[in-house]
């Protein structure tokens, strides 16, 4: 005798396959046919059995219309209980995807939100906003093309660079350049146009990882960050910190936060530029 | 979540599909001893009385086949089925997570401690919904408030609100001892992913910023009815244009020029500006007060000697 674990009930994983691939995605009859057959040893799914399975799906509350031919999942019964507050935190995080974000973090989150539909007990609304992501797009093709751009500035100015990386600091994004051999980081707020040059530049950007050193009380007290790993702690209490990734200009600007207890150790060029902005900052008060 | 009363239609539908559909809904509910399955199938209309439970295993059976991992009715589980994943769950992807993680990360440097509570409960509700353990670890991780106590955070906040007194142990990294406090609550902010709570210290007679995380414990919570002078710090200095900084909420551009900002900052206290003008480099000139100003350039100086030696 066949134990009941042992047993399956073919309609029943059959109403499951239909839900499974309708759930994946928007598909005609003729597709579905064609995708829940593509599996079978005969074709047991055809247009009458497929829609006793969606009808069995939408009996036990799944929300499947038809539109434009295609059937697709809208809503499930099992989905989450989003708040009006929760919503306005998903639209939130939308609208900083399409304000300051390439058209490709644009249509994943798009899709992301589709499929949250799917599951929430309310709609989220998708809206379209082009202004602004063009330019992160050109700046974005011009690194991978390896080409130099013109940067056009808000109050007229034109900069010729190469253009590094995109970075986000503190909720802004900006353009991290080499602007006349030094490293720049331009917000792009700033930016009203940009210009992909013919000339191709030859050189890879990657934040080298810096070494630097802690003392006195900010040693006691200091959390590491994600980015940073302790090479060492010396018996005086100071202690020796890696750090991999963090942009050169806001890591700098952090470490000048902490005065003389911090000193840069390497690589050469971050001490040197380390050295040149506090000459320029004493510049500023006359101090040669 | 299932309420099924419209049964009119049963031949255009696949009984046993139904059947499984809502097995599966019950168990995404809660697990389920096979009694309570039983019970709440039959008063969906999907099983009748004199079916056996056989056909419940059968279900089980099909709903595994499907890629549901259901645990079996052991002793362990107190004889309920419970179900670890399923193939219907919320799919996010991996490159969702970054784009959520990324996009985070813009967002939580501009919103203040209610808000980013609200994305940390967000977080976690959407991380209920993933069967993926990766996927859900990942969820929760995003928050930057993954390891602070929300009731804590909102009962300092509600202290911030209310003028309270907090007679605090607190503990020190630098001499590693903890030590009573009695600190005036008066704010509550969010910095580089950490939580401050800035108050008046009456032990020391001075605004003081204290980690939460080195609060041990708050013994006593009294109303102030007083009113404390705080001495802010105020300083006036002027920002060059492309500092990489963005003016903070206790700063006040006065005037714009052509080649920057003037600013007019108010500090908790002298810690806290002198840390924000340092970190403002050479993009900024402090005019006053001139001793501040002198201050400034001490440790400039100072810094530089590290770099010259």
């Amino acid at each position: 005798m066949v134990r009941a674990t042992s047993k399956k009930n073919l309609s029943s994983m059959q109403v499951l396959k239909t839900l499974q691939v309708l759930i994946q995605g928007n598909y005609t009859m003729q597709e579905l046919i064609t995708k829940l057959n593509a599996n079978e040893s005969s074709p047991v799914f055809n247009n009458s059995v497929i829609s006793k399975y969606i009808n069995t799906c939408r009996f036990c509350e799944f929300d499947i219309p038809k539109i434009h031919n295609k059937y697709f999942v809208a809503g499930v019964p099992f989905g989450m209980e989003l708040s009006n507050s929760d919503i306005v935190l998903i639209e939130n995080l939308q609208h900083m995807v399409q304000e300051t974000m390439t058209s490709k973090a644009v249509k994943l989150f798009d899709k992301f939100i589709t499929k949250l539909n799917r599951y929430s007990n309310k709609k989220i609304a998708r809206v379209e906003k082009n202004s602004y992501r063009i330019t992160l797009e050109l700046f974005d093709g011009a690194i991978s093309e390896k080409r130099k751009i013109n940067l056009m500035l808000k109050n007229k100015q034109i900069l010729e660079c190469i253009p590094c990386k995109m970075v986000e600091n503190r909720g802004k994004t900006y353009f991290n350049v080499l602007c006349n051999g030094s490293e720049r980081m331009i917000d792009t707020g700033r930016v009203s146009g940009i210009e992909i040059l013919t000339t191709k530049y030859n050189r890879n950007f990657s934040d080298p990882s810096v070494v630097y050193k802690l003392r006195g009380d900010l040693a006691c007290r200091y959390t590491l960050r994600e980015n940073e790993q302790l090479l060492d702690k010396s018996a005086s209490g100071e202690i020796t910190i890696s750090n991999r990734g963090e942009t050169r200009d806001i890591l700098l600007s952090r470490l000048l936060r902490y005065d003389d207890k911090c000193e840069i150790i390497t690589p050469i060029e971050y001490r040197e530029a380390m050295k040149s902005l506090l000459n320029e900052a004493l510049s500023n008060y006359g101090e040669v | 979540m299932l309420n099924i009363t419209e049964k009119t239609e049963l031949n255009q539908i696949s009984l046993t599909g139904a059947r499984a559909i809502m097995l599966l809904s019950l168990l995404i509910q809660k697990p389920r001893t096979l009694e309570e399955i039983r019970t709440e199938l039959i008063k969906l209309g999907v099983l009748f009385p004199d079916h056996s439970n056989d056909i419940l295993r059968i279900d089980l059976n099909t709903l595994r086949t499907m890629g549901c991992e259901i645990t079996h009715a052991t002793a362990k589980t107190g004889f309920k089925y419970v179900l670890k994943k399923h193939p219907f769950s919320l799919n996010i992807t991996p490159e969702e997570i970054s784009l959520l993680k990324k996009v985070y990360k813009k967002v939580k440097n501009v919103s203040n401690l209610s808000i980013l509570i609200k994305y940390d409960e967000l977080f976690n509700k959407l991380a209920e919904h993933v069967t993926e353990t990766d996927i859900k670890e990942q969820l929760y991780g995003i928050s930057a408030l993954k390891s602070f106590q929300h009731e804590f955070i909102k009962d300092l906040m509600k202290d911030c609100q209310t003028n309270q007194v907090l007679k605090l142990v607190y503990y020190n990294p630098d001499t590693k001892k903890t030590n009573q406090k009695d600190v005036l609550a008066q704010k509550l902010v969010f910095q580089n992913d950490k939580i401050y709570l800035w108050g008046f210290d009456f032990n020391k007679n001075e605004a003081v910023t204290l980690n939460i995380k080195r609060i041990k414990s708050i013994l006593s919570r009294t109303l102030y009815k007083g009113k404390i002078d705080v001495n802010y710090t105020c300083v006036k200095f002027f920002l060059k244009n492309f500092c990489i900084t963005e003016i903070g909420e206790d700063e006040t551009i006065v005037e714009t020029c052509k080649d920057g900002v003037w600013v007019e900052g108010k500090y908790h206290n002298e810690f806290v500006a002198t840390q924000r003008i340092l970190s403002f480099g050479p993009y900024c000139i402090v005019h006053e007060p001139q001793e501040f100003r002198e201050k400034i350039i001490r440790k400039l100086k100072n810094m530089r000697k590290i770099y010259n030696g």
